[in-house]
């Protein structure tokens, strides 16, 4: 799997995941949330995705009932919160206390 | 006789011309409908020509993608067609400018460099000539608003645990 960069742009896109990480995201809708053009969004959600640190799934939703079409989301997966931790972790002056309380994959 | 010709004539002539102005004005609102119509199918378009820029492998899944996330893109410029091509053209010249750039962060490499001026041409005649474009069927109705996340999906992933409280702007649930 590809390495990760976590330039500043990066960073800015995985703590707007970790404002709720189990929660999946629309592209559009992290467009929003991070002030990011489509042109600097998606070459990192895609960058993140090989790396394996976000899951993009098609949504489940029958076109025709819903009268749009089925969109993507990202997710962090267990893999990419674990890392996105202790990436930020080492790149913020403030140490995540949250990562303390992190259990991956584990029964708490 | 000389008063009735004259008559005649003037009638002819102001006939003439509620005619022509008639005409004149059809033919100028034709010409808006046509170039709102031709200009609505630039970001799709621009969508379409940045997915050529992409490997084959992927394109069908970005085509996916972007068109759905421009029909949310779109949302809300019904009835304001400069506001909806400023909006839909940004977000869609943004997917063409980076499609190599998305291709590469898959892990796959561009088929194609796009240089700038050469795309530019390339999108002008592709607009002009585009008519088979298929009508905006995949956007939003208002009949159809827009539903949230927790009716989308019909189960919230779970896959991450936690334990204690999280301070910050992570909100964490406790196991």
């Amino acid at each position: 799997m590809p390495e990760v960069r976590l330039t500043i742009p990066v960073q800015h896109v995985l703590r707007h995941f970790s404002a709720d990480i189990t929660r999946p995201m629309y592209g559009y809708e992290l467009m929003q949330g991070t002030g990011f053009r489509s042109s600097e969004l998606y070459p990192i959600l895609a960058r993140l995705v090989a790396a394996g640190w976000l899951a993009r799934e098609r949504e489940t939703v029958d076109p025709t009932l819903a009268g749009r079409p089925a969109r993507f989301t990202y997710v962090l997966t267990p893999d990419g919160v674990a890392r996105a931790c202790q990436e930020l972790g080492e790149h913020s002056a403030r140490p995540p206390h949250w990562s303390a309380h992190l259990r991956v994959g584990g029964s708490g | 006789v000389t008063g009735l010709v004259a008559i005649a004539v003037g009638s002819g002539l102001a006939v003439g011309g509620a005619l022509s102005g008639l005409v004149r004005a059809m033919i100028g609102e034709m010409a808006n409908e046509e170039a709102q119509t031709r200009l609505g199918r630039i970001p799709r378009a621009l969508i379409r020509l940045a997915l050529h820029r992409v490997p084959v492998d992927l394109r069908d899944d970005l085509a996916a993608e972007w068109d759905s996330e421009l029909g949310f893109v779109l949302v809300g410029t019904e009835g304001l067609p400069l506001t909806r091509l400023l909006r839909g053209t940004t977000f869609a010249v943004g997917i063409f400018w980076s499609a190599g750039a998305i291709a590469a962060g898959f892990g796959t490499v561009s088929r194609r460099r796009a240089h700038p001026a050469v795309a530019l041409a390339l999108f002008a005649v592709f607009v002009w000539l585009i008519s088979a474009v298929p009508p905006a069927t995949i956007m939003p109705t208002p009949s159809s608003p827009l539903q949230p996340m927790s009716r989308v999906h019909s189960s919230k992933p779970s896959r991450v645990r936690f334990s204690g409280n999280c301070p910050g702007r992570v909100r964490c649930r406790p196991a």
